[in-house]
């Protein structure tokens, strides 16, 4: 069967929706995460783990549940390279954790508020030297090699997943990604470089040596421009997800949000525009006092996915000026009935829907506990309501 | 930063009530009492320390010196309320109360207990490993007066029924950021009823999926969206609030 016209139709869906225009109908989009595996059927270890199976339960996503598009973070098969680090950074699931969970993740302080400096003066010389400090057996040539191979393994199982599910006709529409550079500085994550000063630390440090702070973020920022350029370059996708999970109201203050947050966030965001990458911002929890920054970016560039912000309150704030992507509560779809999320979304819909820009997907990750009913109800209520009117 | 001139002349202030003996008599306490409040509120952490070095200095009872923080705490969980303060100001807070303790516990006479409000049970339930959320609540519960036994992550039901058995916990907290974090609560509740304890304490529970739906299909009596939330539930519960 041939699938581009389909596909096509999918896109022009959500380009429009882009746009601020009104398509012919709300699209509706899913970050699978680990629902990907409890619905095909394997475990949550097995995703991490057999690259084979991860690409057929995508497959499996891609021809069951017609989804106008995916934009899944490409955290799922990490696994051999994470072992061959040893890390200590996430708790697996089928070894650290029941089989069907997903990974969690360890805070810990991995950098001493001293060694902000050292980080600033030379951030690839800091990583060389502090980067073992993830894992549990010191780095070896072996050990190293592993790593990189198993890097290697991670990308292109992922290119693979990428190919296969577009071939399906789903368009995969972020295929670059990067974290926020502000939650760099409290965590670190495996693929992703960070200081992990954890959020208690990074949080005295913002009244202790909030010019420190500063510092550390915008050559983080620079970094993480720097990074999503190579990725677009190497995918030629010029969509790019930015998981922002520390930034929101929930995390920051207004006024700490304008001073210590910002000015990195804009400067990476404008830099992104300048280069036609649209990105894709997924700002976990409530983020409602802090939306009007996003007023100074330039109209219809990004798409704001949001989780726990107020969508009503999003729409006014926001919604003129940039496409919005949300929101169902994660909540809703483990222990809710289609019925809940039936109204749940035409709610939504009826909210955000008028004039175009909007896309209707779960908040956050679509948790792997989710019904599979309370999916297919969303879906069905993208297709049967989302209607612009 | 922005209240450095206030930390300079509130210094001047102190050494000149200490190199004056009389002044030292009569006004240290005054000054003192009111301006530890007002620095932990403010987030002035030199400045709280400082005064209260001071005070312990001056031999002051300890017991006022921890009143003094737990009325700081109050206005601060007042504050955030008003979305005035945010999730860094109640991390800032707990963090210099913290420092407190350590320079004020040492001094408390043998046998001198601190008056608790009550004993609460903390922990992150079976299957999750999150502590971030867990560590706010029990520091602000802490400050604020009450007894908190923490159990760490990925507690197993039967853990918490020893733990409230042993203490004779008042109210059971339970953490968990994930929704397959449910499992671990509901099953956490139920040992409590199977233990015949359900009745006796009091179950709240918190998180980034929990809400009040989650709460009914968990069987818990509350459950909080912020530190403050917890708070406020164990005042209402125990707190005679």
């Amino acid at each position: 069967m041939d699938y581009t016209n389909i596909y096509n139709e999918r896109l022009a869906r959500i380009r429009d929706c882009i746009n601020l225009k009104e398509p012919d109908r709300v699209p509706v989009v899913a970050k699978t995460d680990f629902f990907t595996a409890s619905y095909a059927g394997i475990s949550s270890y097995d995703l991490l783990y057999d690259k084979k199976k991860m690409i057929a339960a995508y497959e499996k996503i891609a021809k069951d549940l017609n989804f106008d598009g995916l934009a899944q973070p490409p955290f799922l098969h990490m696994g051999p390279m994470m072992d061959a680090m040893d890390q200590t950074l996430l708790k697996i699931p089928g070894r650290d954790l029941p089989p069907d969970f997903t990974y969690q993740f360890v805070e810990r302080e991995l950098m001493k508020p001293e060694e902000y400096d050292t980080f600033i003066r030379n951030p690839i010389g800091y990583w060389i030297d502090t980067l073992p400090r993830i894992s549990q057996t010191p780095l070896s040539l072996l050990s190293g090699t592993k790593t990189l191979i198993g890097m290697m393994g991670w990308y292109i199982g992922w290119m693979q997943t990428v190919k296969r599910v577009e071939a399906l006709g789903v368009p995969y529409i972020t295929q670059n990604t990067i974290f926020d550079p502000w939650d760099m500085l409290s965590l670190t994550w495996p693929g992703m470089l960070g200081l992990s000063r954890s959020l208690t630390g990074l949080t005295t440090d913002m009244y202790r040596r909030p010019e420190k702070v500063i510092a550390a973020h915008d050559v983080l920022t620079d970094f993480y421009l720097a990074l999503a350029k190579i990725e677009v370059a190497l995918t030629g996708n010029k969509a790019l997800y930015i998981i922002c999970l520390r930034g929101g109201t929930t995390f920051l203050s207004p006024k700490q949000f304008e001073r210590l947050y910002w000015p990195g966030m804009k400067k990476l965001l404008m830099g992104l525009i300048k280069e036609d990458i649209t990105p894709l911002l997924l700002l976990e929890a409530d983020w409602g006092l802090n939306l009007p920054f996003f007023r100074e970016l330039p109209k219809a560039k990004c798409i704001i996915d949001l989780d726990m912000t107020d969508m009503a309150k999003a729409e006014e704030i926001i919604g003129d000026r940039q496409c919005l992507m949300d929101g169902i509560p994660v909540s809703l779809l483990s222990v809710g009935t289609p019925k809940q999320v039936e109204e749940y979304c035409k709610n939504i819909i009826d909210i955000c829907g008028e004039g175009g820009g909007y896309i209707l997907a779960p908040g956050c990750l679509t948790p792997p506990d989710a019904k599979v009913e309370n999916i297919r109800a969303m879906i069905n209520v993208a297709k049967t309501y989302g209607r612009y009117r | 930063m922005f209240n450095d001139w206030r930390k300079i002349g509130q210094s001047k202030i102190l050494n000149i009530i200490n190199t004056t003996p009389i002044l030292d008599k009569f006004v240290i306490q005054g000054v003192n009492m009111t301006s530890l409040t007002d620095a932990i509120v403010e987030m002035r952490e030199d400045d709280a320390l400082e005064i209260v070095n001071e005070r312990v200095k001056a031999a002051e009872d300890p017991l006022k010196i921890i009143e003094d923080c737990r009325g700081a705490m109050v206005t601060i969980g007042e504050k955030f309320e008003k979305q005035e303060y945010f999730l860094p100001d109640l991390i800032m807070s707990g963090e210099i109360l913290r420092e407190i303790m350590e320079i004020v516990e040492p001094k408390l006479s043998k046998g001198e207990d601190l008056k608790t409000r009550g004993k609460i049970v903390v922990g992150t339930v079976q299957g999750d490993v999150h502590d971030i959320g867990k560590n706010i609540v029990i520091s602000l519960l802490k400050g604020n007066g009450f007894d908190v036994y923490d159990l760490g992550v990925d507690v197993p039901p039967q853990k918490f029924v020893e733990k409230v058995k042993e203490i004779k916990a008042e109210i059971v907290g339970l953490s968990g950021l994930l929704t397959t974090s449910y499992s671990g609560m509901r099953d956490t509740i139920h040992e409590l009823k199977k233990n015949g304890l359900k009745n006796k304490v009091k179950v709240m529970i918190g998180g980034g999926g929990i809400d009040r739906s989650v709460t009914t299909y968990i069987g818990a009596d509350d459950f909080g969206k912020t530190a403050i939330d917890a708070v406020k539930l164990c005042n209402k519960w125990i707190g005679g609030e």
